[in-house]
């Protein structure tokens, strides 16, 4: 016969199998809204980062064997995320956007490789013009700066 | 004169001992996404850093053991032996972490992948605590390390709202990305409360043949080392919320952490990063690994010092060189050092209680530590610390799944 003690040990298993359950669906449960915005968010860093350094690279601050390593793992990045972009809860058109903006800075950071292979620090100011506007237009789209 | 001078040698090598790629990398990633608000963790991780590197040289100078011996002691052999296998399997994490950050520092400067310096770089380790003494690696890396005092004057350029730091002390709770901002806090304090740290500080007490007369001395260097060396950790801190927050850089990668010091320092930034980076994990370097041979040693009862040549001390000598083999391997696997470090410095907080607990009953044990035990005060705090570690062993995982 069941006594009054399982019974509180019995509820109070329960109550933490509900409480773990909630806590695994709403971490788990990515909405939209916040999968757009953690998207947005990496990819802004990554231009960020690339512009920084095309800048301090332009004016020597740099070497360029770091320069150019950092690009080509900002491609590789761009390029795993622009895979994981089509399983995101989001709307066609956002991904459409996202996927758009990632292949404008990963062929300005192809630029940009090519360009530093020359010495040609004067070739990077149009790859630091494209890396702001994609900025402008990823931030646009999602409605204000992303931080 | 003597004990001043080992004073100020013993902040220098404590500053030394503090930064390493952990401290850097965690300070970076909370900065860099929550401003100041994470200035937090670094203190109080600090507090209970000092706390127990000081009870930590106390235990040493006034009983003339180490703590992995007095536990071994105290507690027996199966309970080292847990401490040993749960502390020797997080060591190697960090010290494959540490050689990682040496190798990136390399990587930066070279353009060479971090891979491929993953052995001359384990070679040179082994080549300095073959040939080197004691106080050879400790005071020479240390010295070396002063370099990361300019991420300080890097921070104070930058003008930080000195009103926003200080209220940043204080815990907060996050306004976004909660389950991230709580496993950086638990990753910066597993960087901070690093036991290989204390144990370290223990045997390097009995290397230096610390007796009585060192306890002003053992005080003076674990409070005033360790608050330099947080001081550091906060400055690289906040050079990452006023340069890299602003423009939405988030660290995801190690090749974004010499923007800290680029925009203040111009060219003289990025090697004066470069350099920290490397001589800062090149330090932690070899503290882990000797650190991993001392618990071998002083757990199993083999003869121990750096002091003495390596035959006369095989298996110590045999230890650091598998232990350095298998962190140089890690390396060589091509695993993401940040992410390595970020694991395994979270995994770090995870092995916390095992290593601590201990502290409540040696530190009140006459045979130990005889007149120089803890008041009501300190063991309050060292339960306090005990309570933060049984915690972060709760959270850990859970973050790491989902704030990692």
């Amino acid at each position: 016969m069941p006594t009054v003690g399982s019974r509180t040990n019995y509820l109070t298993s329960k109550a933490a199998l509900v409480a773990i359950a909630l806590l695994v669906s709403s971490c788990s449960s990515r909405q939209p809204d916040a999968a757009l915005r953690k998207e947005q968010q990496t990819i802004v860093s990554w231009i960020e980062t690339t512009r920084t350094i095309a800048d301090a690279w332009k004016n020597h601050r740099v070497p360029s064997a770091y320069t150019s390593r950092t690009f080509k793992t900002a491609q590789q990045t761009l390029e795993q995320e622009s895979r994981s972009i089509p399983a995101l809860p989001i709307s066609p058109d956002a991904k459409g956007r996202l996927v758009t903006t990632i292949e404008l800075v990963h062929n300005s950071l192809g630029q940009a490789v090519a360009g530093i292979d020359k010495g040609e620090r004067p070739a990077m100011d149009p790859v630091i013009d494209q890396l702001e506007t994609a900025k402008q237009t990823l931030e646009e789209s999602a409605g204000g700066p992303s931080q | 004169m003597k004990k001043i001078f080992e004073m100020a040698l013993g902040i220098v090598t404590s500053v030394g001992g503090f930064l390493e790629i952990g401290s850097i990398a965690t300070a970076a990633q909370a900065g860099s996404e929550f401003g100041f608000q994470l200035v937090w963790a670094i203190v109080i991780g600090t507090l209970c850093v000092i706390v127990l590197v000081e009870q930590s040289g106390r235990l040493a100078a006034i009983s003339g053991r180490t703590i992995p011996d007095a536990i071994r002691e105290r507690f027996g052999f199966n309970y080292f032996l847990f401490l040993f296998l749960a502390l020797v399997g997080v060591c190697l994490l960090v010290l494959g972490a540490e050689i990682g950050g040496v190798c990136i520092a390399l990587e930066l400067a070279t353009g060479i992948g971090f891979q491929w310096w993953a052995l001359p770089v384990g070679f040179l380790i082994w080549v300095l605590i073959w040939k080197g003494t004691f106080s050879v690696i400790e005071q020479g890396v240390s010295f070396l390390g002063l370099v990361t005092i300019c991420f300080l004057v890097g921070a104070c350029i930058m003008h930080p709202s000195w009103r926003e730091l200080s209220s940043a002390a204080l815990p907060t709770l996050p306004d976004h990305d909660k389950a991230r901002y709580w496993f950086v806090a638990v990753s910066i304090l597993g960087a901070t409360i690093s036991p290989y740290l204390f144990f370290f500080y223990s045997s390097g007490a009995i290397e230096d043949k610390w007796d009585e007369s060192y306890l002003g001395v053992n005080r003076f260097i674990a409070t005033g080392g360790m608050s330099f060396g947080s001081l550091i950790s906060i400055a690289v801190l906040v050079l990452a919320a006023l340069i890299l927050l602003p423009l939405g850089i988030h660290v995801d990668h190690y090749s974004q952490l010499p923007l800290l010091l680029v925009p203040i320092f111009g060219k003289w930034g990025f090697w004066l990063f470069v350099a920290s980076l490397g001589i800062a994990c090149l330090g932690a370097t070899l503290e882990v690994t000797l650190e991993i041979a001392y618990l071998a040693a002083q757990g199993f009862g083999w003869n121990w010092s750096e002091n003495q040549p390596p035959i006369e001390e095989a298996r110590f000598s045999l230890t650091y060189t598998i232990v350095l083999l298998l962190g140089s391997l890690l390396v060589v696997t091509g695993i993401d050092p940040l992410k390595l470090t970020i694991f395994s410095m979270a995994l770090t907080a995870a092995t916390l209680p095992v290593s601590i607990v201990p502290f409540l009953f040696l530190m009140n044990d006459k045979d130990y530590v005889r007149d120089h035990g803890n008041g009501w005060f300190s063991n309050v705090v060292v339960i306090l610390i005990v309570a933060l570690a049984c915690l972060l062993v709760l959270v850990t995982i859970p973050l790491q799944i989902f704030g990692g």
